[in-house]
């Protein structure tokens, strides 16, 4: 029960700061181009991205824009692909998210649900994720979407 | 598993599988000091992480993060540096990078406080969590 109610209290914190929903999208940057893709659709369904290829300048703390963003943000979307396996970034992302008991969904490229579940090395935390393949992500969208009709968001 | 079950644990250790030796001694001196302790290696292997990590990450007071290089290369540890980082950032708890061997420049950690346990004791690194336990209460 304590849990739930630390998970309402981070929640409501970041809703209390936006008006609408902020998806961080998590990528390796070889899938930036798929990554942008995904970024334009939310985008179109109303809520805020953070990307960081757009969003961090040059001169920028990477890492310290990356913390922020986490925080700032309601959900985090992973573009699970074999190259972003192995971006430590990812994974530190992931936790954030885990850590502030916010909504992750796994995007597949090149990688299926069966794959991961059976990968002894990819932590049982992933294995329960939410995951949708590329090839179904309209369906994500259109969660994306009625999220940001709950927050009265007109679409983008 | 400390006294209650997963009701809660003062410190939670994320540490690579490779340095349990060191680790072990470290929560040996820590439980003598009477502080209860959560490693992450105890509950990697169950199917129920997500829900113990929950309870004993969440909860913990300090979260020590054993810095060697096998641990910045782990995913999974990469992963609890995250969740740590999400916790201190919200003000939930207090993270403790514990540098045990030489390990690759991090500047993400060296946003912390880090303890320099190279040539300490686990005697020596108990006592430096626990004044960090105290400090926080």
């Amino acid at each position: 029960m304590s849990n739930v109610r630390h998970q309402n209290a981070q929640y409501s914190r970041s809703h209390a700061l936006r008006d609408r929903p902020r998806i961080f999208i998590s990528h390796a940057s070889s899938d930036t181009w798929v990554a942008r893709q995904i970024e334009a659709q939310v985008r179109a369904c109303g809520a805020d991205t953070f990307l960081d290829c757009e969003h961090i300048e040059h001169g920028d703390d990477f890492e310290d824009k990356i913390i922020s963003a986490a925080s700032d943000c309601t959900e985090l979307v992973v573009l699970f692909t074999p190259t972003a396996k192995d971006r430590k970034y990812v994974w530190m992302e992931i936790g954030m998210f885990l850590g502030a008991r916010k909504r992750i969904v796994g995007v597949l490229y090149g990688v299926r649900k069966h794959e991961i579940a059976t990968d002894q090395f990819t932590p049982v935390a992933l294995k329960r994720l939410d995951c949708v393949d590329l090839n179904d992500v309209e369906t994500y969208f259109g969660e994306v979407s009625r999220r940001c009709a709950s927050w009265g968001v007109q679409h983008g | 598993m400390p006294p209650g079950g997963f009701n809660m644990a003062d410190v939670f250790i994320s540490s690579s599988v490779e340095d349990r030796l060191r680790v072990t001694a470290i929560t040996k001196e820590l439980e003598a000091l009477g502080v209860t302790v959560w490693k992450d290696q105890d509950i990697r292997a169950g199917e129920n992480w997500v829900e113990t990590m929950d309870t004993a990450l969440r909860d913990a007071k300090v979260m020590v993060l054993c810095i060697t290089p096998r641990f910045l290369a782990s995913d999974w540890c990469r992963m609890e540096i995250g969740v740590a980082l999400s916790r201190a950032k919200a003000g939930e708890g207090r993270m403790m990078p514990v540098l045990l061997s030489d390990a690759p420049h991090s500047s993400l950690l060296e946003r912390f406080q880090t303890l320099d346990a190279r040539e300490l004791p686990a005697q020596a690194i108990a006592a430096n969590i626990k004044r960090a336990l105290e400090a926080d209460a």
